[in-house]
């Protein structure tokens, strides 16, 4: 994968010199406080810890940092998981080379790639929970409940549509489609953040 | 108890007559206010005055005198009862009177009297004490004892014979009410238990028999005999009754018997309340030995059925009827004129009764409390045992569950496994095997890619951890946005028309089938045909499904590639396996791929 991805990077027209690699957590981390990156590639299956903790430290210093976790399998809990903890997007590892490198491309247009299979896993985490917040904690629910339009994206990407054939449908630009989705990435963060405040306060360690 | 104050009577009977030197009796009109001047015949102490003058209803007049030698000092006089209501005067001047003289009469036949005298009252020689009691010869009217003597010793002995005959009698009739109540108040609310309610009528009945005791006043009724014939039916209700609790207390039923006792109780109140007056005496006598029989009978009957049993109550039972028989036949005797002391025993034993009562009810009380615990303790036992076996029961059938829903999940991978890329391993092998020696690496590769393309479609179909009867509009929606992304990518227009697969729920084998052939027509159109738009269909037709794949593109002879690429075969295959037909048409403007196959409609 480390390969593949720094030969589809190169493709992209990066040079060598751009590229930093990790293998471990400590690497980067090290990597991380030497120079400053524009992009980051974190796979979850790291030998020296979570690459989802990684994510969060990466988001925690840097929110606009764009962050592809790379999932060995399309298990989507992984995948969730990065993005609650602020990843931008997701590369399947069994993909082509060509479709991880429409994904990037897709990311550094400022674009975000989504599966229908994600789209259906965020409609029913949001649904359930958002039965659940309207009992209990009004104050996370202004922020975290995805917007009727944002819903409607979502059941369009999980019937197998594209960004631009979901454009055509709803009459709007590819990439506000594309910041629709990012936004809904965004929302997934804030509301692990806010459910973490919650619990924090509920513990007291917050006032 | 019972002990002492036959000491303290027989006492009171050797000092009775000390200090009087004449005791005398005469007869005289009922109404009259003076003695009379003849007819005195000397008496003694207790006096009970039918013997005498049989049948003699009216007053009597007692005269006792006595030589006082000092009348300095104080000296106490002390009657022990007359009966039924009197008056006293010493000297002349009236010192006692009961309110009642003439019918009803007042009932001092059981009230101790006494006085202190001092001078000028008390004359030094001769003093006369003279009693004018009113009565009926039918209730052993007369005088009772008479003592003379210090003011301490008689008061000694006054309180004695107060506390026999006024406060026990009153303090056993509050104590033998609060029973009754008590056990109408259990029977009341517990109407199975009717020896409890029996017990509290006998009680209730006992109680209007000792009101007799303590009673003064004439009231409620209009003659002493009144009185006289309700205290007997009162004891004779007593009898019938305890009779009826020492049956239901042993748990038997005589209808019969029961009835003629019933009628024997009716009979002998009726009798009582219509006997002439001058049968009472003799009724009531017969009638106190009738019920006095029915008791005795009753107790008797308790203690041959009880002689071998060792529960306590029973024999706390036979011992307080023996104690309550003892008593019985001395007041009996009493009761009939045998007897002279004019001491009632039954008011006394009645509190041993009360004893042995509380301590039948505590033990009865107490073992039904043990039964229950034992019982509520086996209960809780039992419904442990049957709660740890039901958790015990729905543990294993939870875990076989668990192990079911998981050795299905595993078929399911399994079979999907198996049903995707066995039938293409197996193929291939076969034209391996089958087919030109040497393979080129291109076609070899090829293979590779098919069984790859294969996986990933069992992958992205079966991590979606979704359930089976999805439709197959879901199945395919990953595919969709993968192959549209890529037509996207190399500015080819690709167009879904999938509308129809929204209402079928295909098995997994045939999804695949189809995802495949659309795959791989997709595909192909994709990279081969240089074609500008795709578009790809699913509609119904009839009672099956038509598959349409529609290129612009340059088009081929599918007769001339089919050995080349292993898709096209595949394709056909995978159509048969759908039991429909797959059809390639391919022009010089474009291709399309038909598959048409049977299937049901659901929804």
């Amino acid at each position: 994968m480390h390969i593949r991805l720094r030969s589809i990077l190169e493709e992209l027209g990066y040079c060598q010199d751009a590229l930093s690699f990790a293998t471990t957590i400590a690497d980067a981390r090290r990597l991380i406080e030497e120079q400053p990156f524009a992009m980051a590639f974190i796979d979850v299956g790291l030998p020296d810890g979570n690459g989802i903790d990684l994510i969060e430290f990466l988001h925690g210093r840097d929110p606009a940092l764009p962050i592809l976790v790379i999932s060995a399998w399309s298990d989507e809990h992984i995948i969730m998981r990065a993005l609650r903890s602020g990843a931008t997007g997701y590369l399947l590892k069994e993909r082509d080379d060509i479709e991880i490198k429409l994904s990037i491309r897709s990311v550094l247009r400022g674009g975000a790639p989504i599966d229908p299979f994600v789209a259906r896993h965020i409609l029913s985490t949001f649904g359930s929970s958002a039965a659940a917040a309207s009992g209990g904690v009004p104050a996370s629910a202004p922020q975290s409940v995805l917007t009727p339009r944002e819903v409607e994206i979502l059941n369009l990407v999980s019937k197998g549509l594209t960004n631009k054939e979901i454009a055509a449908i709803v009459s709007l630009s590819r990439f506000t489609v594309e910041c629709h989705v990012r936004n809904i990435y965004k929302k997934l963060a804030v509301r692990s953040r806010t459910e973490a405040i919650f619990e924090a306060r509920a513990r007291g360690f917050l006032p | 108890m019972l002990l002492a104050f036959a000491m303290v009577d027989g006492a009171a009977a050797k000092e009775q007559a000390v200090g009087f030197r004449t005791i005398e009796a005469a007869r005289s009109d009922r109404n009259a206010a003076t003695p009379p001047t003849s007819g005195w015949v000397r008496v003694a102490l207790p006096d009970d005055w039918s013997r005498r003058w049989p049948g003699f209803d009216g007053t009597v007049w007692y005269r006792l005198t006595w030589w006082q030698e000092d009348a300095s000092g104080p000296t106490a006089l002390m009657i022990d009862y007359w009966t039924l209501a009197g008056a006293a005067y010493l000297n002349g001047q009236l010192i006692e009177r009961d309110p009642q003289l003439v019918e009803p009469l007042s009932r001092s036949w059981n009230a101790p009297r006494r006085w202190q005298f001092a001078p000028p009252m008390l004359r030094e020689g001769t003093n006369v004490l003279l009693v004018r009691v009113s009565g009926h010869a039918v209730y052993q009217s007369g005088l009772g004892p008479a003592t003379l003597g210090d003011p301490a010793l008689i008061s000694a002995r006054y309180d004695a014979a107060q506390t026999v005959r006024r406060t026990l009698p009153t303090f056993n009739l509050g104590i033998t009410v609060a029973l009754a109540s008590f056990f109408l108040a259990i029977w009341l609310m517990r109407r199975r238990e009717t020896a409890y309610g029996w017990y509290s009528m006998a009680t209730f009945a006992w109680a209007g028999y000792s009101l007799n005791l303590v009673a003064r006043s004439p009231w409620p009724f209009a003659t002493t005999d009144g009185w006289a014939r309700t205290t007997i039916i009162f004891l004779l209700l007593f009898a019938v009754s305890h009779c009826l609790f020492i049956l239901r207390f042993l748990d038997r039923r005589y209808p019969r018997a029961e009835m003629l006792l019933w009628a024997g109780f009716a009979v002998g109140a009726l009798c009582l309340v219509a006997v002439p007056h001058s049968l009472i005496g003799a009724t009531r006598v017969a009638m106190s030995g009738a019920a006095f029989a029915i008791y005795c009978g009753a107790v008797l009957f308790l203690f041959v059925q009880t002689a071998r049993s060792r529960r306590i109550d029973h024999w706390v039972l036979n011992i307080s009827n023996a104690l309550t028989i003892a008593a019985g036949a001395h007041d009996n005797l009493t009761f009939a004129g045998l007897l002279d002391d004019n001491i009632y025993y039954s008011p006394v034993t009645s509190q041993m009764l009360i004893i042995c009562m509380a301590t039948v009810l505590a033990w009865r009380f107490v073992s039904a409390m043990t039964r229950v615990e034992r019982f509520n303790e086996e209960l809780a036992e039992k419904v442990e045992v049957a709660r740890q076996e039901t958790a015990a029961a729905l543990r294993r059938q939870h875990e076989l569950e668990l192990a079911g829903s998981r050795m299905a999940e595993r078929i399911d991978l399994v079979r999907n496994l198996h049903d995707g890329m066995g039938a293409t391993l197996v193929n291939n092998i076969a034209v391996l095997e089958h087919g030109e020696r040497k393979v080129a690496a291109g076609r070899f590769l090829s293979i590779l890619k098919e069984l790859r393309e294969e996986l990933r479609l069992i992958i992205d179909t079966t991590t979606g951890a979704q359930p089976a009867d999805r439709s197959l509009a879901e199945w395919i929606a990953p595919l969709r946005s993968r192959l549209t992304l890529l037509c996207e990518n190399r500015g080819i227009k690709c167009s879904w028309r999938l509308d129809e697969a929204e209402n079928h729920i295909l098995p997994f084998a045939q999804s695949l089938d189809i995802m495949r052939v659309v795959q791989e027509g997709v595909t192909n159109a994709l990279r081969h045909s240089g074609a500008s738009a795709i578009a790809v269909a699913l509609e119904s037709s009839g009672a099956g499904l038509t598959l349409t794949i529609n290129d612009n593109g340059r088009g081929f002879d599918p007769a001339c590639v089919r050995d080349e690429g292993l898709g096209l075969s595949s394709m056909t295959s995978r159509g048969a396996r759908l039991g429909g037909s797959l059809d390639i048409r391919s022009t010089r403007d474009g291709t399309v791929v038909i598959l048409e196959f049977l299937r049901a409609r659901r929804g």
